[in-house]
């Protein structure tokens, strides 16, 4: 069959929230037939020391669809650069690169989602799982009129519930809390305050 | 988050589970092609004795060491082992804590000590002793050591 002229895919970027890395391009369109891809990477450890070695990313080999994830491929705080070339039957293109390195560091990190309830006069608070690199910076205080004490924990992983206090009767309670990434040294802005009323004593 | 104090430096707890857990998935197979367990490349008696910023410093050199002796020349066998994923995490996480190390040592946080550069050159010895195969595969096989030796630091 006639070689057809396979462009390299354009438009190469990393796209990153919380830890979560994906790679888009811009798709190569042949009319009637069906253009695969294939993803490689290049740590900083790679470019420095062995700069013609990149590696399968993990999941993208041969797909058709211009995405990948490449959260499993990118393991280290360090510059990552990717490459990609379009493949239709023994054809492939040349291979296009990122504009920019990527670094992790670099991913955006949105609030916690958090839900606070009670157990009797237990304040508990529940997280979202987020993944293994995530913890949570807690704070929270009882509401008063005068002095308002600020207590803080942290929560090492989502997914459970975490008991933060033992309230006082009709006292009110309120919590914060924003996300700590330590690999990459940073954390996110803390998300909406939200309280609760401890219930009041019972009657003798 | 908890820091890991390496001597006066500091690298993330987070990044040495990540380092275990990609040694761990290439020990099997890297020490079963290590058949001379008789000699040992980093030896305990490296760290007795040692203050913080001299195993600071040690294990900066074997670093550094790894990345340019051993990692570079064992790409080409861990891709016909199979094990390039965790290999290439072993070595950019290698990389990240030796540019970090590098500040450090440009700070003057830890000093070049006699005693830490005898034992560093021990190693050499030890390790040019070896066939050229096989002191790559020593090495490899002994990273666990390596991490030991920073999570001692830690503590």
């Amino acid at each position: 069959d006639e070689a057809v002229h396979l462009p390299a895919p354009p438009d190469l970027s990393v796209h990153s929230t919380n830890m979560k890395h994906i790679l888009t391009w811009s798709p190569v369109t042949i009319p009637g037939e069906t253009v695969n891809y294939s993803v490689e990477y290049q740590g900083e450890y790679e470019r420095y020391y062995t700069s013609s070695t990149w590696i399968p990313s993990s999941w993208c080999s041969s797909i058709s669809t211009p995405e990948c994830n490449v959260t499993d491929d990118i393991t280290a705080t360090v510059a990552y650069n990717f490459r990609v070339k379009a493949i239709l039957g023994s054809q492939s293109s040349s291979w296009s690169t990122l504009k920019e390195l990527f670094n992790r560091n670099s991913t955006v990190l949105t609030s916690p989602r958090m839900k606070i309830s009670k157990d009797g006069y237990h304040l508990i608070v529940e997280f979202e799982d987020m993944g293994p690199y995530f913890e949570f910076n807690v704070t929270y205080w009882k509401k008063s009129p005068n002095s308002q004490k600020e207590l803080y924990k942290i929560v090492r992983e989502g997914g459970s519930l975490v008991h933060l206090e033992t309230m006082e009767a009709g006292a009110e309670y309120c919590v914060k809390a924003q996300t700590i990434v330590e690999v990459i040294e940073r954390s996110s802005t803390f998300n909406q305050v939200e309280c609760i009323r401890a219930q009041d004593e019972f009657p003798l | 988050g908890q820091e890991f104090h390496f001597g006066h430096c500091w690298v993330q707890r987070a990044i040495l589970q990540d380092l275990w857990r990609a040694f761990q998935s290439i020990r099997s197979t890297v020490q079963a092609l290590d058949n001379n367990t008789d000699v040992r490349l980093l030896r305990q008696e490296f760290l007795r004795n040692a203050s913080l910023a001299e195993i600071c410093h040690l294990n900066y050199s074997l670093l550094n060491f790894y990345l340019s002796n051993v990692f570079i020349k064992y790409h080409t066998k861990a891709e016909e082992l199979g094990i390039l994923t965790p290999f290439t995490t072993l070595a950019n996480n290698f990389f990240a804590i030796l540019k970090k190390l590098q500040g450090c040592k440009e700070r003057g946080m830890f000093s070049l000590s006699e005693s830490s550069q005898r034992k560093f050159q021990l190693f050499q010895q030890e390790f040019t002793k070896l066939n050229p195969e096989v002191r790559l595969t020593k090495a490899l096989g002994e990273v666990d050591i390596l991490l030991a030796w920073m999570e001692k630091a830690f503590r």
